[in-house]
């Protein structure tokens, strides 16, 4: 329910920003960028045992509409990878699991920027909503396959090791696979030419959603936290359809 | 001035929901709880389960249901009186009483409830199916059937420091060419790798050597009848001296998170060939009961994915999941204040045919139900279907 709050919250603030004087230039382009999500989680008493951020990439479409010179409305498709890792250390050195997470993203952001006509700075602010689309874990595990035959090692050596690489299958009593949550993000863009623009972003996002439903008392909560740093261009529709004024 | 106003309400509008997110529950490590009342006995066993027990994908116990019915009732329990021990350990009982785990079991370090018989959800099950049998007895597979039925052979008795219990065994011969092998538990290779003499090493060398040297061995019988399980490590030690190469038998999993429903890869088990291992290929038969548990169990179910292997009997015990240190696999047994060992395995096993068979027991090729009469008549009808299948196989 407070998701459905959290949207309708970003629709009607998008709304609100739309003045009777509107110079609306709608942009469109692609962008794509580096990605480095953490599952913000607990390991609870797990002895050698941590999760770790990874690092992976994304792409998207963004569509920008103008209202201000200062203010616009910005809606994206992205695909985006937010994997994790939990890995065990010492004893249990070389056990680990990677999973790669595929979703596809839907922000919607207020975009203000400031500065010059060719320089400009903005900063991003919004939520979002995710289909979580795909899973695939690799790593490595101890298989029972016992060596008996050495006097002393680590656990792979006591126990012959595992390498996996396959697809994560959802279960359904277990799996969240709508995720809502924030944005936040600051950047530059350079008007290259009055139809083209070059941009830079750093941008953060704060899942709200756990990547669990509520199928079990004292369930341990995952949130995906997610940097990225995307690069891209957008074109000036109304510039190249003539509706410009 | 607008665009900062808007930037602001923008913020202020979104920030509420940075407390979406739920707090992580506090929960510690179950031998943590001090435990001196019996709302912290129950929160530290009920969570314990609820990030340790590996069978909650096929496990029909509601546990969320366990934790609203239960939980006030341990909490109008007093410590220290006596009474109340005995209602929690009914109330342990009841909750306990569904669990597929077939090793499960629990032990209470409690001063009124120390010398009390362990919670078994499975022996509960079990001794109230008309498939109960009596256990063979020592006397049965130790002079009983080797008196009617074998040669000669060799039999000894020596104690598992590492199980902290007696293994029996015994190796023999009958018409030359029949070899047969029995065990009351698996500690093989660790016996037989011992520094010291041991009466098992002695047998296991016997049936070795009888392995080696018999150039037309018509059949071998491996006796895991009334067999408590043991080392893991013991199937290839035993069979891999009988293979050529390796054979997948089954798959395990652990847990990968602290959810209920988080699990690892399903992981490859394999029967391993040893260096210098002799191909046999006249019929290797196992015989297993309803006594049969846990590493007795996966050799029947290991001797079937030969193309030489029978498995006579009957359907086993049920209890498959490998079990270990709780630190290995971050799931399985554990301990808390109140219970000396919460019992219960740490993996999750499914045989070849990708079914698992936990709670339900193994089933026979050819089923041979325990006869009490015969034994009392010192026959052994399960014995006697074995040398009759690798009398007559073709």
């Amino acid at each position: 329910m407070k998701q459905k709050q959290l949207f309708s919250a970003i629709l009607l603030l998008c709304a609100c920003m739309i003045s009777p004087k509107v110079q609306a230039q709608l942009e469109l382009g692609i962008s794509g960028g580096y990605v480095r999500n953490n599952l913000n989680t607990s390991t609870l008493y797990r002895s050698f045992t941590k999760y770790e951020g990874q690092n992976s990439f994304t792409v998207g479409i963004p569509v920008r509409y103008n209202f201000k010179d200062w203010l616009a409305v910005q809606a994206e498709v992205i695909y985006i990878r937010k994997d994790y890792k939990k890995s065990r250390s010492y004893y249990y050195e070389g056990i680990y699991q990677k999973t790669e997470n595929s979703y596809i993203k839907l922000p919607l952001m207020a975009h203000f920027s400031f500065g010059g006509n060719k320089l400009r700075g903005f900063t991003n602010i919004g939520g979002y909503a995710a289909y979580w689309a795909n899973s695939r874990v690799k790593g490595v595990t101890a298989s029972l396959n016992y060596n008996a035959n050495i006097p002393e090692g680590n656990y792979l050596q006591f126990y012959e090791p595992y390498f996996y690489d396959e697809k994560n299958p959802f279960d359904s009593r277990r799996d969240n696979r709508i995720e809502w949550g924030l944005l936040a993000g600051i950047g530059a863009e350079y008007a290259v030419t009055g139809i083209l623009k070059l941009f830079i972003e750093g941008r953060y996002y704060y899942g709200t959603t756990d990547l669990q439903k509520d199928y079990m008392i004292n369930k341990v909560p995952r949130y995906n936290d997610t940097f990225t740093i995307q690069m891209g261009a957008l074109l000036n529709l109304s510039s190249i359809l003539g509706h410009n004024k | 001035m607008k665009y900062l106003f808007t930037c602001i309400l923008t913020i202020l509008t979104l920030s509420p929901f940075t407390s979406c997110r739920e707090d992580f529950p506090d929960i510690n490590e179950p031998e943590k709880y001090p435990g001196y009342n019996y709302n912290e006995i129950f929160d530290a066993y009920w969570n314990g389960m609820n990030n340790n027990y590996i069978f909650w994908d096929i496990d029909t116990t509601d546990w969320d249901r366990v934790y609203r019915e239960y939980k006030p009732l341990f909490a109008k329990l007093s410590y220290a009186s006596p009474e109340d021990a005995g209602k929690a350990y009914t109330y342990f009982k009841k909750m306990t009483r569904g669990l597929v785990d077939s090793h499960y079991y629990l032990t209470f370090t409690s001063p009124f409830l120390k010398d009390s018989l362990p919670i078994w959800p499975s022996e509960f099950k079990r001794l109230n199916t008309p498939e109960y049998d009596a256990y063979l007895t020592y006397e049965h597979m130790f002079y009983s059937l080797p008196g009617t039925y074998l040669d000669r052979g060799l039999r000894g008795t020596t104690f598992s420091e590492r199980f902290q219990y007696n293994i029996n065994a015994m190796a023999g011969v009958r018409d030359d060419n029949i070899l047969y092998f029995y065990c009351s538990g698996f500690n093989l290779e660790d016996l037989y790798n011992s520094p010291s003499d041991n009466d098992v090493k002695d047998v296991l060398q016997y049936f070795f050597d009888k392995l080696i040297a018999t150039d037309d061995i018509k059949g071998i019988i491996i006796d895991v009848r009334s067999n408590n399980g043991g080392a893991a490590g013991d199937l290839k030690f035993l069979l891999g001296r009988m293979v050529d190469r390796d054979y997948l038998v089954g798959y395990t999993r652990s847990k990968s998170g602290e959810g209920r429903l988080d699990y690892s890869p399903w992981t490859p088990y394999y029967l391993k060939t040893l260096p210098g291992a002799k191909n046999v290929t006249a019929p290797i038969v196992v015989l297993a009961d309803t006594w049969s548990m846990s590493m007795a169990e996966i050799l029947p179910m290991t001797v079937k994915v030969l193309p030489n292997g029978h498995f006579i009997g009957e359907r086993t015990w049920g209890a498959m999941g490998p079990l270990g240190p709780n630190t290995d696999t971050n799931s399985g047994q554990f301990s808390t204040s109140f219970f000396t060992l919460v019992y219960t395995s740490s993996l999750m096993y499914k045989y070849v045919d990708n079914k698992i068979y936990e709670g339900i027991g193994f089933p026979p090729d050819i089923e041979v139900k325990y006869d009490q009469q015969a034994i009392n008549e010192g026959r052994d009808p399960q014995f006697e279907a074995a040398v009759n299948l690798i009398n007559n196989v073709k």
